[in-house]
């Protein structure tokens, strides 16, 4: 019995920290090559989830085939943000860039709170049937977040090992300078960064999105959350933002179930202060980070 | 003589206004202006004079209006000594929060406060028994002896304007002091002015709670002044709306954050049919100044009247008076 207690929210923890490492991954990426905070960035897997929501409930389209379409309308939306407020900003004072992402993040949180209200939203999708493993249970959903969530990671790697664009995002994040030099053309490396950090944080939104209740709200939670987890995966590294999001979901959840569900988000915030004071490079972090 | 006019022309405005504008509501506008300019003030003392970035400066604000809700509430201490208690609670929390965020830098800095103020937040829904959590906390409104009923709001209004001007005099002091230059100093090099021997640390510590101890201030006259307050005061939202407010005004300009807090609360009026446009509106107003004023509205004219003259040597000697 006790095992069981454990094991379910050991897979509760799996599927949120899946979406925390797709959040986060997509921060990191941000946070990594083009070197700006975006603190908008939860705001991106709120409104991918609303746009998910908008597809089925007004569009009416079944689940399969809103989640791409959402995840493309939330990149859009999230290129011409940065082509319009924060590429002006790139040659600026880096404090410059921090605040307008804040701005954006409350102009995007008070914009949907306007058009649709700050009351939750349900999505329902064709998983909607509980597995039972013994005493553990298991909604398909969950199972599919799971699923999808490490496919993408999994994708996201091939992609930044053996494509072109992939290599030049890497060699801008390890030396801007250089790579500029070598003749990329790191402006355009930077519309595609953003564009892939909002990418993955909007399917995050779409494969969460189901599972959790769904208010505006949500956004700045995920936005502090993938925070905590790229400063103790190490800031800008993405294999440390995807193993430190699934680290910090299990803990939650672990906190949820054996301590108290009210202080749970409070283990995010107690982790990284921690980790900012003793090990500021994070956990996986090279050095550097002061 | 023009700062001296304008000056004395500011504080007759200020004196007038209560009788010149006699509806209650607008009434109320004045005094929540008056409380957001507190607290944008407080805000630019670390921001534009140390520059020095809070992202979690609404711990210090929400911290200070319950501290003074829970006080005359569940207590009934009287409001006066409520708002000195407020006052020092949010010192001594900027004190708290100053000790792990001044060891980072830059963005860590900025993360550091903002999940400082977040722990604050939690604490606070999550004691329900002292603070109410999520259902929020009445707060009653004090009893001012010796005014009539109605005359509240006025009260309140004077309160809050006195110890605005009071800030602002004695900021306006202490720029030109040999300490106020030391601010100055580490906000433009902080590793050239540790070398000429300015303690660097100590005085970002202290600033952390004078400008915490300022925010605290406005909060606790916010919260009896509405009568409610909810966890939401600690959110990041009112960590930003401060700066939205310091940095549309212009950073370490004193006026430029009170004009902030101007617009925030006055000029947002006049969207009042469309109350929940009003952050949509400022936080767009935010990022077009960002990008098209990043020094922010006022600064120019601020300078201008900063200006070092000739009869007044407290500016800033110039290179050509010096040599």
């Amino acid at each position: 019995m006790e095992l069981d207690i454990f094991l379910q929210q050991l897979l509760n923890g799996l599927t949120i920290g899946v979406g925390y490492a797709l959040v986060a991954g997509g921060l990191a990426a941000i946070f990594g090559i083009m070197r700006i905070v975006n603190f908008a960035h939860g705001e991106f897997f709120m409104i991918g989830g609303y746009a998910l929501y908008y597809a089925m409930a007004v569009l009416g389209l079944p689940y399969f085939a809103a989640g791409p379409l959402a995840v493309l309308a939330v990149v859009a939306v999230g290129y011409l943000v940065q082509r319009l407020t924060i590429e002006p900003l790139m040659e600026a004072d880096p404090l410059n860039t921090l605040l307008v992402t804040f701005a954006l993040s409350l102009f995007i949180f008070h914009s949907v709170v306007v058009v649709a209200g700050s009351s939750g939203r349900n999505i329902d999708t064709p998983f909607e049937d509980v597995i039972t493993l013994g005493n553990v249970i298991l909604t398909e959903q969950k199972l599919f977040v799971m699923l999808g969530g490490l496919l993408i990671l999994g994708a996201l790697a091939v992609f930044l090992a053996y494509t072109p664009i992939g290599k030049q995002m890497r060699a801008t994040a390890e030396n801007r300078y250089a790579a500029t030099i070598l003749g990329i053309d790191v402006r355009r490396v930077d519309r595609f960064t953003f564009g892939l950090g909002i990418g993955l944080a909007a399917v995050a939104g779409v494969l969460i999105a189901p599972i959790t209740p769904l208010v505006p709200a949500v956004g700045a939670s995920y936005t502090l959350k993938a925070f905590a987890v790229i400063v103790l995966g190490g800031m800008g590294s993405i294999p440390g933002a995807i193993i430190a999001g699934t680290g910090l979901g299990l803990v939650e959840a672990l906190t949820a179930g054996y301590l108290s569900s009210a202080w749970k988000d409070g283990v995010a915030f107690v982790v990284l202060i921690t980790v900012l004071l003793t090990r500021p490079t994070g956990l996986l972090g090279k050095g550097g980070a002061h | 003589m023009l700062r001296i006019s304008l000056a004395l022309a500011a504080l007759l405005v200020i004196a007038v206004a209560p009788f010149v504008v006699t509806d209650p509501y607008f009434q109320q506008v004045m005094v929540i202006f008056g409380i957001y300019a507190i607290f944008a003030v407080a805000l630019d003392i670390l921001f534009g004079f140390l520059g020095v970035h809070s992202f979690g400066h609404a711990a210090f604000f929400g911290g200070g209006a319950y501290v003074c809700g829970i006080l005359m509430e569940t207590y009934g201490v009287s409001f006066g000594l409520a708002l000195v208690a407020a006052t020092l609670f949010s010192a001594v929390l900027g004190f708290l929060i100053a000790i792990p965020a001044l060891r980072m830098r830059g963005i860590y800095f900025a993360i550091t406060t903002l999940f400082c103020a977040e722990v604050v937040r939690l604490v606070v829904t999550n004691v329900p028994d002292v603070t109410r959590g999520v259902m929020g906390l009445t707060t009653p409104m004090p009893s001012f002896p010796g005014v009539p009923y109605g005359y509240e709001t006025a009260v309140f209004y004077y309160i809050t304007f006195a110890i605005l001007v009071l800030a602002c005099l004695l900021l306006e002091r202490f720029r030109v002091s040999p300490l106020g230059r030391s601010f100055i100093a580490i906000r433009e090099n902080e590793q050239l002015a540790a070398s000429v021997g300015v303690p660097v640390f100590r005085i970002k510590f202290y600033a952390f709670g004078v400008s915490g101890g300022l925010a605290g201030l406005a909060g606790a006259i916010y919260a009896p002044f509405i009568g409610i307050i909810s966890p939401d005061l600690l959110s990041p939202t009112y960590s930003a709306m401060g700066m939205l407010m310091v940095v549309v005004g212009g950073f370490g300009t004193i006026y430029g954050a009170i004009f902030g807090a101007f617009m925030f609360s006055v000029v947002t009026e006049f969207f009042r049919a469309a109350a929940e446009l009003r952050m949509i509106i400022f936080s767009g107003i935010l990022i077009v100044a960002i990008i098209f004023m990043p020094r922010g509205v006022l600064t120019p004219l601020v300078e201008y009247l900063r200006r070092p003259s000739g009869k007044d040597k407290a500016g800033l000697v110039t290179r050509d008076e010096a040599a």
